[in-house]
């Protein structure tokens, strides 16, 4: 049987609804259930609405819930905007400071609980309702109480004996006040625990550990939403390898220390979303002039200009593909799973060392901020590979010399012949030319290398062979995934390395209908995707901010086939 | 003399009389008599006529994107500490469209030099006015004057934390030289700001125009109190005159000795593998 829960915390910025809903989600995750979280928060510290969706699952299910089983309302603006997303007969626990003058819908069960009372007659300050939540939460549902105060203890403990007692005591209050206060309740039922080696993680941690894990030893960012993560957890543990952290200026200062490492002969990465990306634009066509391999982070935002800084899209698509000045090389990837992410990051350093430019490693805000379980990478699959990088050099060295493949070989600066890098037209020996049959040549020489890049570029997953075609990428695959069963005739291709495009995506592509579905206005995988296939696509697209439900794709394509 | 030889680069393509073959000389007297072998050596240059200084040195050289120098340059130190890091720069390039790198530099105190080599004036683009160019400056974009108050490179890199700050003269190799060497010396970001007349698109601040201008600091290792080394750039400028040799130095925490562990072995040759347990270690957050 499968099993499927989804609940919600929703309150003020500053309620605890992060905390209280981490913690669920990791009961839910070391019970062995597949869980995945959808954080809606505003880009303001405190004081203004925010939501936290949890979502576990005895399946591998990770888009957005549409519907939800449990809310939690701490504010008003809780019940106006998400009662209607409750099922039939669900629960709803509400403050009872809010409830007054509310129209509730006539199915639910609802459960007025005074957290804010308690916690002012409890604690001083009022503070710990997120424990107090987790105790009334405990209440309903059938899971090991263990499970909460194992979590509880991991967290507080650190931060002193007093606070993880005082935490403790109000997950007991929350507790007795259910059973004080509501009998006979029914307790949502699990299934058997499921002993696993799951991780309950984010896509820019996952992305943090691939990166030192691949040999990154050189992190230069600027704080941005979503890609801050990257920068902190690197910040906290890149020490520990040797590596070096820099917070910078801004996102100019950012690239181009990362490509300064890059030339001097380490692994280096940036992280960023849109507004930083464009910043960089001159750096990727620096990198790629230079030849030099650096791998930015995109986690996309909501845009254009600063947009949404917290919400979803994916509309970076064409800057990543196409931006910058001049006849760049690059290389454009884009994993559409959490768990690709390890791997992905790994072959982002990996094809930027072996082809000596630029790659831009696509990610969204819905992969990096929410939490997702995933087993443990098969870390001996991935290995780092240098391509036609060398420690010692000989007196013929020429830093841009003219091969096969376009690849000349690299080294780090400080050899005994010396080497010129520069981001003006070069010959062979990086020195400076305007001559039109060099500059033809080197300029050719620059592109080849994507004919070779090209073959190992990440194959599109294929799902079903249906006659009609759904093509998509990022994160958007999950939610079609979802409801692909649903559908005879469908076959969905998820494309993942985007730039420099594989030879045999236009056969993979082929279908009565093809249909893009993206997140955002202009269609802007569907551009590429109509060069690709020469004709007409149909276009699904999402452009609010907040990703995909799977039911709002199913009935969208319904209308169309 | 012949030391010198073994950094001759390409023959120099600025202009006859230009201020920066003064800086080039220097620049090689100075490293052919601390004896720092070429390969040790790395130029990371900018955008302008400053930033061709990489090509006539026979050095590593990396030409960067215009006002770049400093993040590119701080990373490359960072990732080998056995090169020489140079950064070569003009007023447009440091002051300018660098100038946010440029103070955050002061403040991060990187093991680098840094080298601007100011000319007041866009010598590349023909003759337009730069960030310290002086006020009523006629230019190609400015033909009614400058209207902007002048950048002072010295007195920005005082008030921003800067450990070496030295002021050259282009007119003054010898004294040039002088400063190249104890900025080698120096442990941290050693920031020289050099006088360089454009004798093309600047006909205001020619050398003779400098020399009465000009007056040498009388201590030879910089003045040790930095609101004392602040009040006398400040002064010399009210009364348009200019401050050259050493100005100020002195010793902080550097960059690279704060975020390098192991300063013997370069990042950049030691193993990328790491153990797999490591990696584990860090899911082992995540259980």
């Amino acid at each position: 049987m499968n099993f499927e829960i989804s609940l919600r915390i929703g309150g003020e910025a500053g309620d605890g609804a992060l905390t209280a809903g981490n913690i669920i989600a990791k009961i839910f995750s070391r019970h062995g259930l597949f869980v995945s979280t959808y954080k809606d928060f505003p880009s303001q510290i405190r004081g203004i609405h925010t939501n936290y969706t949890i979502r576990a699952s005895s399946q591998k299910k990770f888009a957005r819930p549409s519907k939800i089983d449990f809310l939690f309302a701490l504010d008003k603006e809780s019940v106006f905007y998400h009662q209607h997303e409750l099922k039939k007969n669900g629960i709803i626990i509400v403050e009872e400071k809010v409830y007054e003058g509310i129209n509730f819908r006539e199915d639910l069960k609802i459960f007025k609980i005074p957290f804010i009372d308690i916690a002012l007659k409890e604690f001083k300050k009022g503070v710990f309702k997120n424990s107090i939540l987790l105790g009334v939460f405990s209440e309903f549902i059938n899971l090991e109480e263990s499970y909460f105060k194992e979590i509880l203890k991991e967290i507080y403990e650190r931060k002193g004996k007093e606070i993880l007692n005082t935490n403790l005591k109000a997950f007991e209050i929350g507790k007795n006040f259910v059973k004080e206060n509501f009998k006979g309740i029914e307790r949502i039922d699990f299934p058997p625990k499921k002993e696993n080696e799951f991780i309950l993680i984010s896509g820019n941690e996952i992305c943090a550990i691939s990166a030192i894990y691949s040999g990154c030893r050189f992190f230069s960012g600027y704080p941005i939403t979503p890609a801050t993560e990257i920068l902190e957890f690197l910040s906290k543990f890149m020490p520990k390898f040797d590596g070096i952290v820099l917070q910078m200026e801004d996102e100019i200062s950012a690239i181009n220390a990362a490509i300064g490492a890059g030339i001097a002969g380490l692994r280096a990465m940036t992280a960023t979303s849109g507004p930083g990306f464009s910043l960089m634009t001159e750096g990727i066509s620096y990198a790629g002039m230079t030849e030099t391999p650096v791998v930015i982070v995109d986690s996309q935002r909501a845009g254009p200009s600063t947009g949404m800084p917290t919400k979803f899209e994916q509309s970076d698509l064409f800057h990543a593909v196409f931006g910058g000045h001049g006849d760049i090389p690059r290389c454009v990837l884009a994993p559409s799973h959490p768990e690709e992410i390890f791997g992905f990051t790994n072959l982002a350093f990996n094809l930027a060392e072996k082809y000596q430019l630029p790659v831009i490693l696509l990610l969204d805000q819905f992969l990096s901020q929410n939490l997702f379980t995933i087993n443990l990478p098969e870390i001996d699959k991935f290995e780092i590979e240098r391509g036609k990088f060398t420690e010692g050099i000989n007196r013929e060295f020429k830093r841009f010399s003219f091969t096969e493949d376009g690849i000349s070989n690299r080294t780090y600066l400080g050899q005994e012949k010396i080497f010129h890098i520069t981001g003006v037209e070069h010959n062979e020996e990086g020195n400076i030319t305007t001559y039109a049959v060099l500059r033809k040549k080197m300029s050719e020489k620059r592109f080849l290398k994507l004919n070779y890049l090209k073959k190992e570029m990440p194959e599109p997953l294929i799902f079903g062979n249906g006659k009609n075609v759904i093509v998509t990428f990022g994160s958007t695959r999950l939610a079609i995934e979802e409801i692909l069963d649903e559908f005879k005739n469908l076959k969905l291709v998820v494309i993942r390395g985007i730039y420099p495009i594989r030879d045999d995506l236009k056969e993979i592509l082929n279908g009565e209908k093809i249909i893009c579905i993206e997140q955002n206005l202009s269609g802007q995988l569907s551009f590429i995707i109509e060069k690709i296939v020469k004709k007409e696509v149909i276009k699904i697209l999402k452009y609010t901010g907040r990703p995909f439900y799977p039911e709002e794709i199913k009935e969208k394509i319904k209308k169309i086939l | 003399m012949n030391q010198e030889k073994i950094y001759e680069g390409k023959k120099p393509g600025w202009c006859p009389g230009c201020g920066d073959y003064a800086v080039l000389n220097a620049l090689k007297k100075a490293l052919a008599k601390k004896g720092i072998p070429p390969s040790k050596i790395v130029i990371v240059s900018g955008i302008g006529c400053s930033g061709k200084l990489g090509d006539y040195v026979a050095t590593n050289s990396v030409h960067t994107l215009h006002g770049r120098v400093l993040p590119v340059a701080t990373a490359i130190k960072l990732s080998n500490p056995e090169l020489l890091v140079i950064g070569a720069s003009g007023d447009g390039d440091t002051y300018a469209i660098g100038i946010s790198h440029f103070i955050h530099a002061c403040r991060r105190n990187p093991e680098i030099i840094h080298i601007v080599m100011n000319n007041q004036v866009y010598g590349l683009t023909k003759g337009q006015f730069s960030p310290t160019s002086l006020k009523g400056f006629v230019s190609t974009s400015t033909p009614y004057g400058v209207q902007e108050e002048p950048v002072d490179g010295v007195l920005l890199a005082l008030e921003s934390g800067a450990t070496f700050v030295a002021r050259g003269f282009s007119g003054d190799v010898q004294g040039l030289t002088q400063i190249f060497e104890k900025a080698i010396e120096h442990k941290g970001f050693s920031f020289i700001d050099i006088l360089s007349p454009c004798v093309t698109f600047n006909k205001l601040n020619t050398y003779d125009w400098f020399r009465e201008r000009i007056f040498k600091i009388e201590e030879p290792f910089g003045i040790r109190y930095l609101p004392r080394a602040i009040r006398f750039v400040r002064e010399a400028l009210e009364e348009g005159k200019f401050l050259t040799g050493v100005i100020y130095e002195t010793k902080k925490l550097t960059l690279s000795d704060f975020l390098l562990k192991d300063k013997e072995i370069p990042l950049v040759k030691k193993k990328l593998e790491i153990e797999k347990e490591e990696i584990l270690e860090l899911f082992s957050l995540f259980k």
